[in-house]
């Protein structure tokens, strides 16, 4: 059981060392596994949260507060969330947020195109889905559910 | 055991563990994949997407705690060994 003598100084057998070292990093891939795991977990999570609407209902206008072609903005579900309802028919109200999905400025209806229209970017949205037409934004707004009961509309939810 | 058998043994073990490693690999780069996928619906609206990838992750998480369990006994071995 003779060795050369630096042996006795450093005692680190470097196959040893290599292996615990590849033995911890393949156990530390299964810490990363979990937390996408956990993160792709707390996004479903989440967005299933957002679906359940918790958002109270609210008196967003009066029917004939808004003329046809006409827009006005509100706040829903709080103060710091500005939205743009319109008036596409005399019995067809649409609402959406109005920030733009790119940078947030605020989004203004245009009549003329039927567009919500960012200033900022010119980035377009279609009025009746909220969908990109074109520009920057990456995706759509969310959309303000509304109901109209008797002679007003009423906010319900917001749904990305 | 014999130097030999040891460092054989031992030589097995390691690409035991370089084929475990490079299976968790490949699961944790498509986990990647599928919370890209999920960020993107989530934040895009498309909610319909997201519980797919979360069962898709959920399977690649298990089958990546099934392949550990393969390196897992081998440490308390080779610690013993190395320090003898």
């Amino acid at each position: 059981m003779s060795g050369p003598a630096w042996k006795d100084d450093f005692p680190i057998s470097w196959v040893d060392d290599d292996f615990v070292t590849r033995r911890e990093f393949t156990k530390s891939l299964v810490w990363v596994s979990c937390a996408s795991f956990a993160a792709n977990l707390a996004l479903a999570g989440r967005a299933a949260l957002a679906e359940r609407g918790t958002a109270p209902a609210m008196k967003v206008a009066g029917r004939e507060d808004i003329p046809v072609g006409g827009a006005k903005v509100f706040h829903y579900p709080d103060e710091t969330s500005p939205c743009l309802l319109v008036r596409l028919e005399p019995d067809r109200f649409v609402a959406y947020g109005q920030k733009c999905t790119h940078l947030g400025c605020p989004v203004l209806y245009q009549q003329r195109t039927q567009q919500l229209e960012c200033p900022c970017h010119e980035g377009s949205f279609d009025c009746t889905t909220g969908r990109v037409v074109s520009g920057p934004p990456p995706r759509p707004l969310p959309v303000v559910a509304l109901e109209l009961r008797g002679d007003e509309v009423w906010a319900l939810g917001v749904s990305a | 055991m014999s130097p030999g058998q040891a460092r054989r043994r031992k030589t097995q073990e390691i690409t035991l563990i370089y084929a475990v490693m490079t299976c968790l690999l490949i699961v944790v780069v498509a986990q990647f994949v599928l919370l890209l996928v999920s960020v993107e619906s989530f934040l895009g609206g498309k909610r319909e997407v997201l519980l797919p990838a979360t069962l898709a992750s959920g399977v690649c998480f298990a089958g990546a705690t099934w392949l550990i369990r393969y390196i897992l006994p081998l440490s308390g071995k080779n610690r013993g060994r190395a320090r003898s």
